[in-house]
């Protein structure tokens, strides 16, 4: 197992005496500055968290990666070798660095492609806790991340222990994504929140559920995916035995997970929070707070007795596991644990605060800055722990802008649940420009989320103030959480020299769908990492179009009714068949592209072509007074579908020979956790009621009527 | 047919635990008072195909089987410490503690005697010094302190552990030199006696004496709950010997298993 190098480059000057006249020169310079050098072999390998061996990405051998450690001034110098079959990438997270060495493949750095080796080399600028990733699709989720510490110049040493979360899950990355933009259940599933009618019913909830559909809104959760395991610093749980009663303990803490937000609880007593993102606050104490995916928080915990050891709890926010530091030598004492999610309860608040037109409403109450925690009503301790949030950060030191003039630009987070797409202003990040900013100007970022999840907006390669009533004092943070309806306001200075800085949510799959904006400032040279920026930049922006495909496939004894789907942010292509058992229960297919319209998808126009045949069959009537035969039809139609109230799908077309259907479908009703209804009619009279109870993520039994083809049951595959 | 089906299922499940090659079982201290414990600890520690937990609320031992496969003493431990019970690897969170039936809040001495014996009692305090654990916030030494401290010397004569009591001896008569009373001052020599004594009937002698001061102690100074104070007419040659105790019930220290129960109250101390 290859362990880091950590070289100091003053001891190559102890060679002795002929080299000391070659680099007298030298010296002056060699003191001002030394050099850090870690290598980093990043390889494939095999890990088993839960019984199942997986894959993942391991950095000199282990995963998570090596904690690196600086101090100001350094200069460093980190070797990637890349011993896998795949590129990867490293981005410095919250690190003021040139913008070639940010680490965001194809748009500010070369990608590190299988088999080679990349040297970052940049001057460290600032002091703190901070971390680094893979900045390469999803390759974050399965281990590729690691602590990254900078001291200050002669810092005292103190007692100081690195606690890096992360969520892991058996499922490949690629496949949890895919599912996702199928608005798969199983999650809810698994971690017991599907919020059924049936759930409703013995709890009271039948109405809530029903105008939360109503409102198009699935079940409602804190968190999209079920992990099977929370790792701190890739374990369980760790012990360090070696404190006793009055040592204070600075714990970094670093949430390096893909989707998961952290609660922090000490089971010794307050926790005093000392930095956030790097960056120093006048200490504040609390007795919990949440870690936002990507951010760090740096706090003082004192060990209270020599009798016992007392955990640092950080438990995953949607209450399904946690991990634990246990400090200090002894009995363990435990902390309570936070109990589970009261769903309906968020569901009932969540149908208060959105409009049937599927926009947030706050109700009038200003919110912002995490002081309202609309969450608390799912929780059964309520809101008497005190909590932190972030008009409590104060900067110790003023970090007022330069006097240059504002640009503000309005950033509108949205996102549809559904199709799993998320965006700003409605846009993704291909979809729009880069925006372009002077060096030296200031900007003003208003953020409001109207999207129906937190989102942790990071900026690359600077950090801003959150203007929360701190005034001059007013933190430095580099990540922002924004809870639902809440509005924030983020200034930075252009302080950079020139490059591509990205601000992205850090939550990996809504990055991946393209939630973000790439910043460039004005004039910026060639950068020679990225020889065609043009296609550097496709290659960026190919990330949030791409097609995911899906299907679901029942093979029951009256016929097999299928659909087939590719879906990206805006397209779609369908198809679907129902095919009975003999030429006199008929065939019908169908397939179609089209394109969502509206803000909200709800609405999608499309063309395509259908072809039935039935033998024996005879003239019947529609809805519209209009004849038909399914005979033998072969048809080719426009039309629109759009999802209505209570997730009822309605599908209008007409054929080329004007004859016209309106049908009605709605899927995947959830009666008990397992268990789901559907039905469908349509203009020519036909109808359909089914059943499915889901066995696995892809299987299902299931049992359907339908006019044509009679009573049948069978098994459902879904992808 | 659901009930035909389900029994021998049953049956089996019931068998496999036990004659499985990856059974293990341990017994481990868990603290608790009353046959309404035993039911909340038996629950919170089992689980079904994992592992079984039965507590014996005499000895405040429980016996744990369970299947090394998939589960371990700790979860098992743990989670009878998130329902409120403190045991030899984990303390209850005060909050779960709190919620305890009052008859099942049993005395939260120390963990002393929770870890085995293993001389940790000069560090003894009762749990929890946080700021924030209202629940076990007085720290200061007090009589009930040191009673909770004396009834677990006495358990340990009774249950016939040396180093147990030893450990309870000296976490004693660092609480009863702490306590600023005239009849603690006479009883901290009678409780180092019982620490420094080098076999149990050496422990049970000088226990003696140390009762008698306890009495005095408790007398002028009410605990916070009722203290009876019992007879054993037979100890020491027929002179007899006297012993407080939490409850009625006589568990008799000076003999072991042999005349556990054979004393009678000869006084109750009422709570102030």
């Amino acid at each position: 197992m290859p362990t880091s190098v950590h070289t100091n480059e003053r001891s190559k000057y102890r060679a002795g005496w002929p080299l000391m006249l070659l680099l007298w020169v030298a010296v002056p310079s060699v003191n001002a500055q030394r050099t850090i050098r870690y290598d980093l072999n990043v390889t494939d390998t095999m890990v088993n968290y839960t019984g199942k061996s997986r894959k993942a990405i391991a950095i000199n051998g282990a995963l998570p990666a090596p904690t690196l450690y600086f101090t100001e001034g350094d200069t460093a110098e980190i070797h990637v070798h890349n011993h896998m079959h795949h590129e990867t990438s490293i981005h410095w997270h919250g690190l003021l660095l040139p913008n070639e060495q940010d680490g965001v493949p194809y748009l500010t750095t070369a990608p590190i492609k299988a088999m080679s080796t990349h040297v970052y080399r940049f001057p460290i600028r600032q002091s703190g806790t901070y971390w680094y990733h893979s900045h390469t699709m999803l390759q974050e989720q399965i281990g590729l991340y690691g602590a990254f510490v900078i001291y200050e110049k002669n810092q005292p040493p103190v007692h100081e222990e690195v606690m890096l979360l992360s969520d892991w899950s058996d499922e490949n990355p690629h496949q949890i994504e895919r599912s996702l933009h199928r608005a798969t259940d199983w999650y809810g599933i698994k971690k017991g929140a599907t919020q059924t009618y049936g759930e409703g019913w013995s709890e009271g909830h039948v109405g809530t559920k029903f105008v939360n559909e109503w409102k198009r809104m699935h079940a409602m959760d804190v968190s999209d995916v079920y992990y099977e395991r929370f790792l701190l610093n890739g374990e369980a749980e760790q012990q360090r035995p070696q404190y006793r009663k009055g040592d204070k303990v600075r714990v970094r803490i670093i949430n390096g997970s893909s989707s998961t937000y952290f609660w922090i609880t000490y089971a010794g007593g307050p926790l005093t929070v000392v930095a956030s993102d790097g960056a120093d606050v006048e200490p504040v104490t609390v007795d919990r707070f949440i870690v936002g995916v990507s951010e760090t928080y740096d706090v003082e915990v004192t060990i209270p007795s020599d009798s016992a050891s007392y955990e640092v709890v950080a438990t995953s926010e949607d209450r399904m596991g946690q991990v634990s530091l246990w400090l200090g030598n002894g009995v363990r004492q435990l902390k309570q644990r936070l109990g589970k999610l009261a769903y309906f309860e968020g569901m009932k608040m969540m149908n208060d605060m959105m409009t049937v037109g599927g926009n947030m409403k706050d109700m009038g109450m200003d919110m912002s800055l995490q002081q309202m925690d609309m969450n608390a009503v799912m929780y059964p301790e309520g809101n008497q722990p005190k909590t932190l949030n972030y008009a409590m950060l104060r900067s110790p030191t003023p970090t007022t802008l330069p006097e240059k003039p504002f640009r503000t630009l309005h950033f509108e987070l949205t996102g549809n649940m559904n199709r799993y797409v998320w965006t700003i202003n409605h846009k993704t990040v291909s979809e729009r420009d880069k925006i372009l900013i002077k060096k030296g100007e200031n900007v003003r970022i208003i953020l409001t989320n109207n999207s129906m999840m937190r989102h942790p907006m990071h900026l690359h390669g600077h950090f801003f103030r959150v203007v929360n009533g701190q005034g001059t004092h007013a933190p430095l943070k580099n990540v922002l959480d924004i809870m639902p309806m809440e509005t924030d306001t983020l200034e930075f200075n252009a302080s950079e020299e020139y490059g591509d800085w990205f601000f992205h949510c850090h939550i990996l799959y809504h990055m991946m769908s393209g939630m973000g904006r790439i910043f460039t400032y004005e004039g910026s040279p060639p950068n020679p990492q990225i020889p065609d920026a043009e296609k550097g930049l496709r290659k960026v922006y190919s990330d949030d179009r791409r097609f995911f495909f899906g299907a679901e496939i029942g093979i029951e004894s009256n016929a097999s009714d299928g659909e087939v789907t590719l879906e990206n942010t805006r397209w779609a292509w369908q198809a679907d068949w129902h095919l009975g058992p003999n030429k006199r229960r008929g065939y019908e297919l169908e397939t179609r592209i089209g394109r969502y319209l509206d803000r909200n998808q709800f609405l999608m126009a499309f063309a395509g072509g259908e072809w039935r045949y039935r033998k024996g069959g005879h003239a019947e009537r529609n809805w519209f007074g209009q004849a038909n035969t399914k005979d033998d039809r072969l048809a080719m139609h426009i039309g629109i579908q759009y999802t209505l109230p209570w997730f009822l799908v309605a599908d209008l077309r007409v054929n080329q020979k004007g004859y016209v259907r309106l049908q009605v479908t709605r899927d995947d009703i959830p009666v008990t956790a397992r268990l789901r209804l559907r039905v469908l009619f349509n203009s020519d009279g036909e109808y359909t009621v089914g059943a499915k109870y889901i066995l696995t993520k892809y299987l299902a039994l299931s049992s359907h009527y339908d006019s044509d083809m009679g009573l049948g049951g069978g098994i459902t595959f879904v992808y | 047919m659901r009930v035909i089906w389900i029994f021998p299922v049953w049956l089996y499940a019931g068998f496999t635990l036990a004659q499985q090659p990856h059974a293990r079982t341990e017994t481990f201290h868990i603290a608790g008072n009353c046959a309404a414990c035993k039911q909340t600890i038996e629950h919170s520690g089992s689980r079904k195909g994992e592992a079984t937990l039965i507590w014996d609320a005499e000895s405040q031992l429980a016996t744990v089987t369970y299947d090394t496969t998939v589960t371990t003493a700790d979860d098992v431990l743990k989670r009878v410490a998130y329902a409120g019970y403190d045991n030899e690897r984990y303390l209850a969170p005060p909050e779960a503690y709190a919620e305890l039936e009052t008859c099942c809040q049993y005395e939260r001495v120390t963990h002393a005697r929770a870890v085995d014996g293993k001389a940790h009692a000069e560090e003894s305090h009762p749990i929890g010094h946080a700021a924030d654990q209202p629940a076990i916030a007085a720290q200061q030494p007090s009589v009930d302190n040191a009673l909770s401290f004396y009834f677990s010397l006495k358990e340990a004569l009774v249950s016939g552990n040396q180093k147990e009591a030893a450990a309870a001896a000296t976490a004693l008569a660092k609480e009863v030199q702490a306590l600023p009373t005239p009849e603690a001052e006479q009883t901290a020599p009678m409780a180092v006696a019982v620490a420094k004594a080098k076999t149990l009937e050496d422990q049970r002698a000088q226990f003696a004496g140390l009762s008698e001061n306890m009495y005095s102690l408790v007398k002028k100074n009410n605990a916070s709950s009722t203290v009876y104070y019992q007879h054993c007419p037979m100890y020491n040659k027929g002179k007899g010997a006297n012993w407080l105790s939490a409850e009625e019930t006589i568990r008799n220290p000076y003999y072991g298993d042999r005349m556990i129960s054979c004393g009678s109250v000869v006084e109750t101390l009422q709570k102030k």
